[in-house]
């Protein structure tokens, strides 16, 4: 297996000494097929064991290693160095506060995902011995939007999130369609308290850089369209549903 | 105790040089102030219309004008800009589905063109009667 030496870039920020990040460079003997999360690990076990970063599965399946490679949104784990120069400058996640190097707080996305009410709300319980029924085809409305990892890579990729950082962003308005596409959920109107308010979908205007750097193929943009149409629709038809209810 | 001190980097006023995809996406807009003045010109003309035959001559006349063709030109492109963006983007908004199965992206776009290109037939035709 070849090696070669490769400059690996990183913005550093220990908050206990630093004013502002900065960067701080390690020339790493890389193998053909490292990705960039095998660079950090032999930065952390053999130059420097401070570098602090945040890795678990190494398949793209956890969504922990979102970093930036070279200005773009990436998984650490299936970013190939060798799809790149003998220089390459790792970064944490834009538009989230840098916690301690590569690592983002992502306390307010919690927030967020949590706002959206993420979970089934059913109308009712199924009768005893029956269970929730769902047709392939009521599975696939939805199915995509369920795929999402929380890597925020989305979020380090729309600018409306950097420059409002109260809106809900990406991913948790993609898993808040989920739920309102299901056919087992009745939730849609309590979603929609946050999913159509000021800092929920109209914040989007669709630069769709979002639904590019997804590395699950999600779609946050197209499902955020959706649902403004579904918003616009509510608030047509909602004088009408308030009369056939009295 | 807690060392938490995060930090915010600022996001600068030219984020959208940074990335074609962000640059597309302001020239995008940009085409909105094209297509709102010609909105506004439109007006002006309906305005000169009803005020009589002089002052629809004077709006005649800054039409075919170097200045208004220019104006014109700029304007169709940046229409043109703006529709060909939407119609590639709408198969996002709108995900069709015909007989249980999801109807092809490239269908939805093509079916925009071919609307537009239908309205645009059936206003050439009501302009030439």
């Amino acid at each position: 297996m070849t090696e070669r030496t490769v400059r690996i870039e990183v913005l550093r920020y220990r908050p206990e000494t630093d004013e502002r990040p900065e960067w701080q460079g390690y020339d790493v003997p890389c193998r053909e097929d490292w990705v960039v999360l095998d660079a950090l690990n032999y930065i952390k076990d053999h130059l420097d064991g401070t570098l602090s970063y945040r890795w678990s599965c190494h398949m793209a399946v956890c969504g922990s290693c979102g970093l930036m490679v070279e200005g773009e949104p990436k998984l650490g784990c299936k970013t190939f160095l060798r799809d790149y120069g003998e220089r390459v400058r790792v970064e944490p996640l834009e538009n989230l506060a840098i916690e301690r190097d590569l690592i983002v707080d992502m306390s307010d996305f919690g927030d967020k995902l949590a706002a959206v009410q993420p979970y089934l709300m059913p109308r009712g319980t199924p009768p005893d011995g029956e269970t929730y029924r769902q047709t392939p085809a009521q599975l696939d409305r939805f199915r995509q939007y369920s795929m999402c990892i929380n890597c925020l890579l989305c979020y380090a990729a729309c600018p409306q999130v950097g420059l409002n950082p109260g809106y809900i962003g990406p991913a948790a308005l993609a898993l808040a369609h989920r739920y309102d596409l299901d056919s087992r959920d009745a939730g849609h109107d309590r979603r929609a308290e946050v999913t159509a308010s000021e800092q929920g979908v109209w914040e989007c205007t669709f630069v769709g850089e979002c639904s590019e750097v997804c590395p699950k193929s999600v779609d946050p943009a197209g499902a955020i369209q959706q649902m403004k149409l579904a918003c616009s629709l509510d608030y047509v038809l909602h004088p009408l549903r308030k009369g056939e209810a009295s | 105790m807690s060392m938490a001190r995060p930090y915010t980097r600022p996001v600068p006023r030219t984020w959208w040089l940074r990335k074609s995809n962000y640059l597309h996406y302001m020239l995008r807009e940009l085409t909105c102030v094209l297509i709102g003045a010609w909105s506004g010109w439109l007006v002006f003309g309906l305005v000169a219309l009803a005020r009589g035959a002089a002052a629809w001559q004077q709006f005649v006349t800054g039409l075919t004008s170097t200045a208004g063709i220019v104006f014109q030109v700029a304007v169709l492109v940046g229409a043109l800009y703006h529709s060909a963006t939407w119609f590639a983007l709408a198969p996002r908004t709108m995900p069709l589905r015909l007989g249980g199965r999801r109807v092809p992206a490239v269908w939805i776009t093509l079916g925009h063109y071919l609307a537009a290109a239908l309205v645009a037939v059936v206003l050439l035709f009501l302009g030439v009667i």
